[in-house]
């Protein structure tokens, strides 16, 4: 067998192991430990050739997105145990760290098996796993917002059980690699697989109008949570759902998946400028790029290696605006941006971070988020697809200008009348830099040749 | 074979039945008689599908769905009941409205079946489809759309955890109607349900009826 085989045995223990750590006082240094062990062994996991190892497989997207979940699991794990601090020895705490763990499994197994009615229940298994880790503060509103996307998101994605079915239907096999070397003929059958496919694990990505439950769990969240959701288990749905495609795929569906991703487009356009709350703000563009990364990703030819840009970027900008969110949040006591001002000379490092991640996920040049979305650009304009490429520019433009203006608001507003420094715990400070400085290196990632 | 399709289609029909049923009763108690009632009509008919099929797994199936989904989960939700569970009810529920608007969707749903699903079962070739039931296709659909009916329109949170449970019931229905699914997958989905009505369990610990609150609007 195979030295990545063990490899990805070992991803997949580590989480779990460490999720037993609940039963122990030391579970914070065992969990930081455990998830930097992880991200060492992704890492060895690039030296990996693309091929299937027993039941999984490593390809071009996901082992970019395997080093994406443990980094940013990594920085989750660093950044909850100061910013619930208040919380520290309670066994509350420790379960929130019990199921990170779990959940960081779940996602790490939807990337790496290698069946497409295993994907779905990794999928659904990282609902079950994180709904939880929403309440830890027990408030109304996060019981509510868990709840809701508890619901909506199972049921939603049973709806992709049609597409399983449909495909094992057709091919016979539910092995990834097995269908897709069979290649296909367009069929209705698997356009209803491609579009059913689309409505249940679109639901999780949060395409428009599948998304509602999308800016309630963001925006009630921990933000370590909130990063986690929108740096990584999205885009983890968003790579289960390009298998899916690349299974069904034909003009049509291809059509169908493009006036999605396009109304989702819109949509964030219109409702981005009515914001008021931050982590809701940061949640509809977690949206925006999603689309994106679904429209690269079923693009293919340079709008996938755009895809895998915006993934990496996404991951760990996303991440160090939802960290700076969450520091903000800890010490004004507020999500709401109006009552947010003076930021630059009461938060100097937060408000750089943020003013930082804010430019990053909008797509402003020369970040590689604005690279990627050029890649998009211009591979659908060599596929002749200009309509979407003028409707795609529009929503960026006005997404943009609407995080742009709000975030320059709260840094730069009232500053005259700030007498004093807020003392940011130096852990926080430290994960929303680092986080911001891997988004910004990620440039170099691609300048050296590896995606 | 004729007249084991009749007994299937019954089978199925009765399902169609309880979706119904957790549409009109206004006490929440009867929400969960429907999830068990409903998964033992999926069990009879997964079992008897296996007999007739000779397939083992069909036959592991049936006794893991009545098991996990019928007995376990039945029981886990009415531990969050209080002692007086017979008298809680739904509120702001009124049944003639209920009945109106199921009835509206189930005309609705037929009509996007004969137009657009039934079409595609025509189309597919004689080797494909010769193991599918265009009736119990048709019965699943139903269910799926009774049950986010359910999911859509109601507050109490067991009725919206009913009306996710008749989806998967459903699902499971389209499955043994169309092409069963291995039985590794099958029984994956199921733990994984009854992980989630775990977790939902937990989420039922405060209020039983799902608000609206300003924080989460806009």
């Amino acid at each position: 067998m195979s030295i990545f085989v063990y490899l990805i045995y070992l991803l997949f223990f580590i989480p779990i192991g460490i999720s037993f750590a609940y039963f122990t006082n030391s579970f914070q240094a065992i969990s930081k430990v455990g998830a930097l062990i992880e991200v060492v062994i992704a890492f060895l996991l690039m030296l990996a050739p693309f091929r299937t190892y027993s039941y999984f497989d490593v390809n071009q997207v996901n082992r970019v997105l395997v080093i994406s979940v443990t980094m940013v699991y990594l920085m989750a794990v660093f950044y909850a145990s100061k910013y619930h601090s208040e919380l520290s020895g309670d066994t509350k705490l420790s379960l929130h760290y019990s199921l990170m763990h779990i959940f960081t499994f779940t996602m790490l197994f939807s990337l790496l098996i290698n069946d497409f009615g295993l994907m779905w229940i990794g999928i659904e298994a990282t609902t079950a796993s994180s709904a939880l880790l929403l309440i830890i503060e027990r408030e109304r509103n996060q019981i509510e917002a868990a709840w809701r996307y508890m619901l909506i998101v199972s049921s939603g994605l049973t709806l992709a059980i049609l597409s399983i079915i449909l495909i094992y239907m057709n091919y016979h096999t539910l092995t990834v690699t097995q269908a897709l070397n069979m290649g296909h003929t367009p069929s209705l059958l698997l356009s209803v697989a491609g579009v059913t496919a689309l409505v249940g694990f679109g639901t999780k990505i949060g395409i428009f109008p599948m998304h509602t439950w999308l800016p309630d769990a963001h925006g009630e969240a921990p933000s370590e949570i909130s990063a986690m959701f929108s740096g990584i288990l999205l885009p983890v749905a968003a790579y289960v759902l390009y298998r899916f495609y690349e299974a069904t795929y034909s003009v049509q569906v291809t059509q169908i998946y493009i006036i999605f991703i396009l109304a989702s487009l819109v949509f964030v356009a219109l409702v981005m400028p009515s914001q008021k709350n931050i982590k809701r703000m940061f949640a509809y563009s977690t949206m925006e790029n999603m689309a994106l990364i679904t429209l690269g990703l079923i693009t293919g030819g340079l709008a996938l290696v755009g895809a895998l840009l915006i993934i990496l970027t996404h991951a760990f900008a996303k991440s160090s605006a939802f960290f700076s969110s969450g520091n903000i949040l800890k010490l004004y006591g507020t999500k709401d941006m109006t009552k947010i001002d003076g930021l630059r000379d009461r938060m100097p490092l937060t408000s750089g971070t943020l003013i930082g991640s804010s430019l990053m996920v909008t797509g402003a040049p020369p970040f590689t988020i604005f690279v990627g979305e050029l890649l998009i650009i211009y591979q659908l304009f060599v596929t002749g697809n200009i309509a979407d490429v003028v409707i795609m520019v529009i929503c960026l433009f006005i997404i943009s200008l609407s995080v742009m203006y709000k975030v320059s608001s709260m840094v730069f507003n009232g500053n005259d009348s700030v007498k004093h420094r807020l003392k940011l715990d130096l852990t926080q400070g430290i994960v929303t830099v680092t986080s911001l400085l891997f988004a910004f290196s990620i440039i170099f990632v691609y300048l050296g040749g590896y995606l | 074979m004729m007249e084991s399709n009749e007994f299937f289609y019954m089978i199925a029909a009765l399902m169609l039945f309880t979706a119904f049923w957790a549409q009109v009763g206004s006490y929440v108690i009867s929400k969960i008689q429907v999830i068990v009632v409903q998964t033992s009509l999926l069990t009879i008919y997964t079992f008897i599908s296996g007999i007739y099929s000779l397939s083992v797994d069909l036959i592991v199936l049936a006794f893991l769905i009545i098991f996990l989904r019928g007995i376990l989960t039945a029981i886990i939700l009415l531990r969050k009941f209080p002692e007086r569970r017979q008298l809680v009810r739904e509120k702001s529920t009124t049944m003639p409205s209920i009945l109106i608007i199921s009835v509206a969707v189930l005309v609705f749903t037929l009509i996007v079946y004969q137009l657009v699903i039934y079409p595609i079962i025509l189309s597919l070739n004689t080797g494909i489809a010769s193991g599918v039931k265009a009736p119990i296709i048709a019965i699943a659909f139903i269910m799926v759309i009774q049950g986010l009916l359910l999911v859509a329109t109601r507050k109490n949170k067991v009725t919206q955890l009913t009306g996710y449970i008749e989806v998967e019931n459903a699902m499971i229905l389209m499955s043994l109607g169309i092409f069963p699914l291995p039985l590794v997958v099958e029984l994956s989905v199921l733990l994984d349900v009854l992980a989630l009505v775990i977790v939902a369990s937990v989420l039922l610990s405060g209020s039983m009826t799902s608000e609206s609150l300003p924080e989460l609007i806009g």
